[in-house]
């Protein structure tokens, strides 16, 4: 038992820090790509092609004055990164990045990501509420209103994925995805040669991925989605009194955020680390920073959506779409299994 | 002491700390807060005795949602303590602590009768995919009556809520 709870502790660590290493270069990619994008150089002075500028940020940021605003809720307010951060962290323990490289399968695999999404709102919201800032506060309220509303979605989403793979294990649904396409027609399974066994190669999935990707969007805060951080209107939204360190908490749990939004739709929808030839880490990885690129081009590409037509979207077309994509895929089961069976 | 006996002391201890903090805690914000710690280590109890399930549906729903829209609210409405106005309600503290001595006592005493012991095996071990073969077969009818009660609650609340047309 004791020798378990090290193990498990050992590569819980192990994850952690790969994922903390990464999330320096993944900014320093993502400001280089708004660079390219926006037709100037972006971050390129700091080690060879700006390769340390996360680095010499870090060390600015832990050099700052801590200030703790008049009026604030002082506990809540040293929480609330940690609140944020944490969460955002332990996602990454569930996934499989290779057939031996899945730090724990829990049974509950998908709703653990989700709780643990659900509980990430709590310090975004008290990092605006104890803030005693106006403008934190609004983006406060507007996070908790467009996270709940968008987990909805999402969690449609999901049950399509747990409806086409039968089960809840991340790891088992990598497995479902595995071998030639493979589909249910007039009665009989059709194999087509050549193409992966994706969920995002069978129409019946598309809305489902089409909602993940926009809810992952919306949940992680992320553009067109950014209106609880909306700088025209809200300074910087529900971190704007926070310096330093807990800046920067902030800033590492929105980018462990995108990094858990890709490595869940490569796992749910692209087949995980299946492919051909390369390893299956690789595999992984690169299907994993295709997603992350997806981000970033949204970022560059699409202006800010409005707060109203945002909650139009979500309860008004994602949500319907999401409850219909069930209730088809329901129907194809029962074409699948016939009448007599249920 | 065991590592599961560990973390069965901190989740229980926790969750009790939290249920007295929600109730005496000045501050609405502080108390829905206190109430999401305690919800969050009575999950942890449930995964301790193997309803995995059953605990990450406390997490999602209650913890979560439910506790995030209470917040929400509070927020909206920005409660302060000292806009309650006065506790009407000081007649009924002899009654509330006579009250709550019983129940405890009542508790105790058939906590005492079954015999407390801390089993180390997980007792409840349902996959999900069972409990939803219990619910949709054997305990249909009041599945399906919980889920009408609900319906009916949110149907009364917007009707509710809804002003008539130029009132």
């Amino acid at each position: 038992m004791a020798e378990e709870v090290f193990w498990g502790i050992l590569k819980f660590v192990i994850v952690l820090t790969c994922v903390f290493l990464s999330i320096p270069f993944v900014i320093l990619a993502e400001r280089r790509f708004l660079g390219f994008m926006q037709d100037r150089y972006g971050p390129n002075r700091v080690g060879p092609g700006g390769l340390l500028q996360s680095f010499a940020d870090v060390v600015k940021l832990l050099f700052k004055e801590e200030i703790i605003p008049a009026g604030a809720d002082k506990a809540l307010y040293l929480l609330a990164p940690a609140l944020v951060l944490v969460p955002a962290l332990c996602t990454f323990v569930v996934i499989p990045f290779g057939p031996n490289a899945q730090p724990v399968d829990l049974g509950i695999g998908v709703l653990y990501i989700l709780g643990l999404a659900s509980l990430g709102v709590y310090g975004i919201v008290l990092a605006g509420w104890s803030s005693n800032s106006k403008y934190a506060f609004l983006g406060a309220l507007r996070s908790s209103a467009q996270m709940i509303s968008y987990e909805l979605a999402v969690g449609l989403a999901i049950v399509v994925v747990v409806m086409m793979t039968g089960s809840l294990r991340l790891g088992e649904i990598v497995n479902e995805q595995a071998g030639p396409l493979r589909f249910w027609w007039a009665g009989q399974l059709v194999e087509v040669p050549f193409l992966p066994n994706w969920l995002a190669l069978k129409p019946l999935a598309w809305p489902a991925l089409l909602i993940f990707l926009v809810g992952g969007f919306a949940e992680t805060n992320r553009a067109p989605f950014d209106l609880p951080e909306a700088e025209t209107e809200l300074v910087a939204g529900y971190h704007t009194e926070y310096t330093g360190m807990k800046f920067a908490m902030f800033f590492l749990a929105e980018y462990a955020n995108v990094l858990t939004v890709s490595a869940m739709t490569v796992t749910l929808f692209f087949g995980g680390w299946h492919g051909p030839l390369l390893p299956p880490l690789v595999w992984f990885l690169l299907k994993m920073s295709l997603v992350v690129f997806l981000f970033m081009w949204a970022r560059a590409t699409l202006p800010r959506i409005r707060y109203d037509r945002l909650m139009q979207l979500g309860w008004t077309a994602l949500l319907p779409v999401g409850l219909a994509n069930v209730v088809a895929l329901a129907f194809y089961h029962i074409l699948k299994v016939g009448y007599g069976t249920i | 002491m065991s590592v599961g006996q560990v973390v069965f002391w901190l989740a229980a201890v926790g969750a009790v700390l939290g249920a007295i903090g929600m109730l005496s805690s000045p501050n609405p914000v502080h108390s829905a807060l206190f109430l999401v710690f305690s919800l969050f280590c009575v999950a942890v109890v449930y995964l301790l005795m193997g309803a995995e399930f059953l605990a990450i549906i406390q997490v999602i729903v209650y913890a979560g949602a439910i506790m995030v829209l209470f917040l929400f609210v509070i927020m909206l409405l920005n409660l302060k303590r000292d806009e309650f106005g006065q506790d009407r309600l000081f007649r009924q503290y002899p009654v509330s602590y006579l009250a709550t001595a019983v129940l405890g006592a009542v508790l105790t005493t058939a906590g005492l009768a079954v015999g407390l012991r801390f089993s180390e095996e997980p007792t409840l071990l349902v996959p999900a995919d069972r409990l939803a073969n219990l619910l949709f077969t054997k305990y249909l009818l009041p599945f399906e009556l919980a889920s009408l009660i609900l319906l009916i609650a949110m149907i009364g609340v917007v009707v509710m809520v809804k002003r008539p047309r130029g009132g």
